[in-house]
């Protein structure tokens, strides 16, 4: 059975329907970049998976089911079981999603003990160890500093670390390069591969970076304008389909070597 | 946008506005309205009489007709507002946009100068600079613009500063644009609509204001009719003839609240994003 | 590749220091060399906070340099002013990042790509319909959007835009500022590809501000590699992959992901942080996340030194009389 699958899936937004027909498939221990430029739907997917579609928008039609359960029927409660950890999910600046004026290390305790029955300083405890497992440098003062007093990269990788607290078997990743420096970019990007090596988790990611997305990627799926152009395995994708789009879209991607224009 | 769908969709505007002009026509008309009563004259036989046929609002100590003195105070007390805030709007604004514009030592000894206004209460301003340079209805509105260009000069800063420092302002500046022009095609328009609006609901407090001054004898100086005037002579016979106080109070009321609602829907025109 | 007599801007020491707090500077940019051809695209590459933009804005008189000097048709252009200044600002242009905030919301297309033509009275108001859609043709975009506002445009048209209007005085150099990072990966291939036709035809000078080597190295003639307000390196763009040899710059070319490398290729990441810009440590900058740092790193900042044709870098591995 596969861990997610997603089937024939339409999103609206009211009356207008953002994303048709929609389906993917994730094994475990598979990484899947979702691509496509702008107004692709590609963040749509992957917000509803976890429930998370800004106002008004709701799934249409076909189901998404999570190892073997619906994840459009789900109420509150099994949410709340569900999410950080069975699957979590990574954005784009996860710096803004902490609360500026509180501790780093308040905040990651806060989230522990939503998710398990421990007093703060065995939170604490182990929020420090997570952050030490993913190999951030000096964890302890990492949780006693504010997110604005963090790098970027350091922040990333902070959500990471966050997110991954409870080992999820599926971890989403929304754009999580995008606000980067392209060696720090390199520096999450070598962490969330580790991730499917160490703990075995499965990832989507969602990326405009069409390279970082064939790095990373077992499998790719190319959307646009709301809908799947073309998906398939990184090799398939990348060297044997006939898809005019996305053929078109992989030889627009400079690369070292390529194509010059001078 | 057809006349009958625009008062369908600012129905507050289009009742106040015709509010508004209709008081202005009342001050321009006032010798019509007023019937050809003089109001400067007075038959000290008639003085202090409650409001009859003969006198609709009553007279005043003088023996002089309150309501004509009402009508034509329109006059004095619309003009000297009007005047008030175009110069208030006019220095603030172009105080401002410099001081946003330019930084620097000049942005310095502007805020500097306003923050020492600010920080004098302004009516006891007011009341020294009036009573250096003599009771008038000219230096009441000097001694009110003194202690309120401020607000309109930190205004248009913060608006010229929003967009200071943005790319098209400075690709204006990469292609050739010069300080004169920046201030007139990109400073000025950016911050227009916010300061139109801030006079237009500024027109009520600034009647008030002058009006106190009036009231404590610093501004229109007897016998010229005006709102504030009129409730200083009224002030001594509150209790036996409250007719005197009255009428020019509610004129005050009145035209205040009209202006201000005006404002207010001149807003929701011109900037319908703000609450 | 390049002939000196080609040579029409070099920047000499530049530096540029902005007090901070507590008595220290914030310093952006350290004696920067740099050199730009006729009709040839310098790329400036380097991460968030590295002054590249800091620098270029200095081409286009948006700042001034704190030391040093650039030398521009026989003048220093960091002591210009007033009349001068504003007359030599019709030979370098800009092209911004963000096609979202760098035109006048208020303005329709016509006006904005005229602007620079009227302010320096080379046309009338009455002409601009017409030059309006000359400009709009060199772009590619279709005579009528000169009626549009901006926010009735894709980013890539608006891009195009920008491109016109800096184009409108005829520049000798034109400055890009990360002008493709905001678009698409389909946008940005038809972008360069206007850009360096426009090159060829009317044998402008590029400047083009960029963070990342896989595309820069894909139309720019030379390539300049800046860290922490340093020019670490400065080579050919042709088989760029090939001479590169700065520890900073390798680590760039090994953080580029590109649908044609090497997947089974584990990525080595450099150590650590970049040190704050407000603290930067004595010797080279790079020296605390080098792999290769020797006790002279630390001591001695590395000057750039000729490695080869075009090529230049500042490390103690390389130059003159050292050895690996």
């Amino acid at each position: 059975m596969a861990l997610l699958e997603i089937t024939n899936v339409d999103i609206s937004y009211g009356k207008r329907v953002i994303v048709k027909d929609c389906s993917l498939s994730l094994e475990k221990g598979e990484i899947c970049s979702i691509v496509g430029e702008s107004g692709s739907g590609k963040t749509t997917v992957i917000r509803a998976v976890l429930g998370l579609l800004a106002g008004g928008g709701r799934v249409t039609a076909g189901d998404i089911v999570y190892e073997g359960r619906s994840l459009l029927t789900l109420s509150d409660r099994e949410w709340r079981e569900l999410r950080g950890h069975d699957i979590s999910m990574i954005f784009q600046d996860s710096g803004a999603m902490m609360n500026q004026t509180r501790l780093i290390g308040n905040s990651y305790v806060e989230y522990i003990r939503t998710h398990e029955d421990v007093s703060k300083k065995e939170a604490w405890a182990k929020g420090t160890e997570m952050l030490g497992r993913m190999r951030l440098p000096d964890p302890d003062r990492i949780m006693r500093s504010y997110p604005f007093q963090l790098s970027g990269g350091q922040r990333q990788r902070v959500g990471i670390a966050m997110g991954m607290t409870y080992q999820p078997r599926l971890l989403l990743a929304d754009e999580p390069t995008s606000a980067l420096d392209v060696t720090t970019q390199a520096q999450i990007v070598r962490q969330m591969m580790e991730l499917r090596d160490e703990y075995g988790t499965s990832i989507i990611i969602v990326t405009h970076d069409i390279g970082v997305a064939s790095y990373m990627a077992d499998k790719v799926v190319v959307m646009k304008d709301g809908e799947i152009e073309d998906q398939g395995t990184r090799e398939h994708i990348l060297r044997e389909t006939d898809n005019a789009y996305t053929r078109k879209l992989m030889e627009a991607v400079p690369s070292l070597g390529g194509k010059r224009y001078v | 946008m057809e006349k009958k769908s625009f008062i369908r969709k600012y129905p507050g505007f289009c009742i106040f506005a015709i509010l508004g002009f209709l008081i202005i026509l009342a001050a321009v008309f006032a010798p019509v309205l007023a019937g050809g009563v003089d109001p400067t004259e007075g038959n000290l036989t008639d003085a202090i009489m409650a409001p009859s046929a003969e006198h609709p609002f009553g007279t005043d100590k003088m023996g002089r007709d309150i309501c004509a003195r009402v009508i034509y105070g329109a006059r004095a007390s619309l003009s000297s507002t009007f005047i008030l805030v175009a110069v208030i709007f006019v220095i603030g604004t172009f105080l401002g946009i410099l001081s946003g514009y330019f930084g620097g030592w000049v942005d310095a000894v502007i805020m500097r100068v306003a923050d020492m206004m600010i920080a004098f209460p302004g009516l006891v301003l007011a009341i020294a600079v009036a009573g250096l340079l003599g009771a008038s209805t000219k230096n009441a509105i000097i001694a009110i613009a003194v202690v309120s260009w401020p607000k309109y000069a930190r205004l248009a800063r913060s608006l010229v500063m929003k967009i200071r420092h943005t790319d098209f302002v400075a690709a204006a500046q990469v292609t050739g644009s010069k300080t004169g022009y920046m201030l007139r095609k990109y400073m000025l328009p950016n911050t227009i609509t916010t300061l139109v609006i801030t006079a237009a609901t500024d027109i009520g407090s600034m009647m008030m204001e002058l009006a106190a001054l009036s009231f404590l004898g610093f501004g229109a100086q007897p016998p010229t009719p005006e709102w504030g005037s009129m409730l200083n002579e009224g002030r001594n016979f509150m209790q036996s003839a409250p007719w005197m106080m009255i009428y020019p109070g509610l004129a005050i009321f009145i035209t205040v609240v009209v202006f201000n609602m005006l404002g207010d829907n001149l807003r929701d025109i011109l900037d319908p994003k703000s609450e | 590749m390049f002939d000196e007599k080609d040579l029409i801007l070099e920047a000499k020491h530049v530096t540029r220091r902005f007090p901070a707090a507590g008595g220290r500077s914030l310093v952006a940019c350290n004696d920067v060399n740099l050199k730009m051809y006729r009709g040839k695209t310098l790329g400036l590459v380097g991460e968030s906070g590295c002054g590249k933009s800091t620098f270029m804005r200095f081409l286009v008189w948006l700042d001034t340099p704190s030391e040093g000097e650039i030398w521009y048709r026989g003048e220093d252009i960091t002591k210009l002013k007033g009349r001068k200044l504003w007359e030599n600002r019709q030979h370098i242009q800009m092209v911004f990042q963000d096609p979202s905030t760098s035109f006048n919301p208020k303005m329709r297309i016509r006006d904005i790509v005229c602007e620079p033509l009227l302010n320096y009275g080379r046309i009338r108001s009455s002409e601009k319909d017409a030059k309006a859609r000359e400009l709009l043709e060199m772009v590619e975009l279709p005579g009528d959007f000169a009626g549009r506002y901006p926010h009735n445009m894709s980013g890539g048209q608006r891009q195009r835009v920008a491109i016109a209007r800096a184009l409108a005085l005829e520049p000798e150099i034109i400055i890009m500022d990360e002008a493709t990072s905001a678009l698409d990966v389909s946008v940005q291939e038809t972008i360069i590809q206007l850009i360096t036709k426009i090159q060829r035809e009317k044998n402008i000078s590029i400047g083009f501000i960029c963070h990342n080597l896989g595309l820069i190295q894909s139309f720019a003639h030379q390539i300049a590699v800046m860290y922490l307000g340093n020019i670490v390196e400065v080579m050919p763009g042709e088989g760029m992959a090939d001479v590169c040899c700065h520890p900073y710059s390798k680590a760039l070319l090994d953080a580029v992901f590109d649908t044609k490398m090497d997947f089974s290729k584990k990525i080595e990441p450099i150590k650590g942080e970049p040190p704050s810009p407000l603290d930067v440590p004595a010797g080279c900058p790079f020296a605390d996340r080098c792999p290769h740092c020797r006790e002279i790193c630390l001591q001695e900042r590395p000057v750039l030194q000729p490695l080869g044709p075009d090529h230049v870098v500042a490390c103690h591995r390389f130059g003159k009389g050292e050895g690996a």
